[in-house]
């Protein structure tokens, strides 16, 4: 049903995997085919075309650098390649503007969470995020897919939902312990 | 259910943990930390992976918008190809064959930079461009010394490798300047038989007085753009 993703998937992590033998023209490819997604991710995190342009650039370099260790059986070649530039854009991020207090020690999680169904444990089983997320309320939910999408800090996001800083971390702790609890089962 | 209770609050801690570090929420020295651990603890880097593959749906939300600068791939490939830069494969099968060097306890070791200044304007032709020299110290054991002779010149290269083992790593120049920032000058070849090329940009910083400092990096040079690894040697630069 989704060959034509899974086609270009197949495609993207072969061209990864040649990269990572160190074959330049495979490298070249990769480039061309992805570089429009991944400066996508870096403009939208980085709101700055010229620190985006810088991002990408170290974005392809770790892709070189750490394509031999790209394994297609724990993620898509896609989700690899966003990791890499999500991370890079988070880092420049958080050095542009350190937070000012170390987080202290969150709350403890009261609920220890139960095991995890055999047949979830493996990425891409289990339940779909997106009806997870229907179980949070509507701010939370926002609050975590505007941290993923754009890069917000714990900071940012309590000054955005007008809260202080350690009930911000609790909120979106707790988030994330139901949308474990949620795709586990 | 069987498991005692502190052990399922330690996979709720972790589990929360590797999705704050996915969702990218933290501080910047609670993200090195984070990183510190998925290359440690295997079992912990699972659990990011899985936030990883599940929270892949946003993807979707990074709709291409801009094209990039159409200059782009050739900076990218003048980075990583102007200075001999190699993907991990072909360094593990050299490693076999130099394998004796491990575990070598290094003294002392000195290490000639030549700053490649053809055509740059800034040193001059070749013959005269001044060469630097910096000696480094190390002051823990884990680097070895990859030697490479080439008979038809006579040249015998001596390069530092950071000792391999299971998790290799690789080996980082820095150039500091008094109090700032340490800036990446390049990761140290683990072929035996290059020299770093300073990036055009950075050829006038190395000067009288500088400082260079080697760090020990995650294969590949460290994923920020500051050592994260302990620093095994300094040394100050002086003209030779």
């Amino acid at each position: 049903m989704a060959s034509g993703k899974g086609l270009e998937d197949a495609e993207t992590a072969a061209l990864i995997a040649r990269t990572g033998l160190g074959d330049r023209a495979a490298f070249k490819l990769l480039y061309q085919r992805t570089s429009g997604k991944l400066f996508s991710v870096c403009l939208r995190m980085l709101k700055d075309r010229a620190d985006a342009e810088e991002a990408l650039q170290d974005v392809y370099v770790k892709a070189w650098r750490n394509a031999s260790a790209y394994r297609d059986d724990v993620s898509s070649p896609m989700t690899w390649l966003i990791s890499i530039a999500r991370y890079t854009a988070i880092d420049i991020l958080r050095r542009r503007k350190p937070d000012s207090e170390e987080l202290g020690e969150a709350d403890e999680i009261a609920d220890p969470l139960p095991d995890p169904e055999k047949s979830a444990i493996n990425a891409g089983e289990g339940r779909r995020i997106d009806d997870c997320m229907k179980t949070l309320e509507s701010d939370r939910a926002e609050a975590v897919r505007g941290a993923y999408v754009e890069g917000l800090s714990y900071t940012e996001l309590a000054e955005r939902y007008g809260v202080p800083l350690n009930t911000m971390r609790t909120w979106l702790r707790r988030s994330l312990m139901k949308l474990r609890e949620c795709m586990d089962q | 259910m069987t498991q005692p209770d502190n052990k399922k609050s330690d996979r709720s801690r972790d589990e929360v943990l590797a999705g704050e570090y996915v969702l990218g929420v933290l501080p910047l020295a609670e993200r090195l930390r984070v990183e510190h651990r998925i290359r440690q603890d295997k079992a912990f880097a699972r659990i990011v992976d899985r936030w990883q593959a599940n929270l892949a749906d946003f993807n979707g939300d990074y709709a291409p918008q801009q094209a990039p600068a159409p200059w782009m791939l050739n900076a990218i490939e003048n980075r990583l190809f102007a200075s001999g830069a190699r993907p991990s494969t072909p360094f593990r099968a050299l490693w076999a064959s130099v394998s004796f060097w491990r575990g070598l306890a290094v003294v002392s070791l000195a290490a000639a930079l030549f700053v490649a200044g053809t055509g740059s304007g800034l040193f001059g032709p070749r013959e005269t461009a001044p060469r630097l020299l910096a000696t480094l110290t190390p002051t823990q054991s884990q680097v070895s010394l990859v030697m490479a002779f080439d008979r038809a010149s006579g040249r015998l290269s001596v390069t530092p490798v950071a000792a391999g083992g299971r998790n290799a790593k690789s080996l980082e120049l820095w150039l500091i300047d008094g109090s700032a920032a340490p800036v990446p000058l390049g990761v140290l070849p683990d072929t035996g038989n290059g020299d770093i090329v300073i990036p055009q940009g950075l050829r006038n910083s190395l000067t009288d007085g500088m400082t260079l400092a080697v760090s020990l990096e995650p294969y590949g040079g460290s994923p920020t753009k500051l050592p994260t690894g302990p620093v095994l040697a300094t040394a100050r630069i002086g003209e030779i």
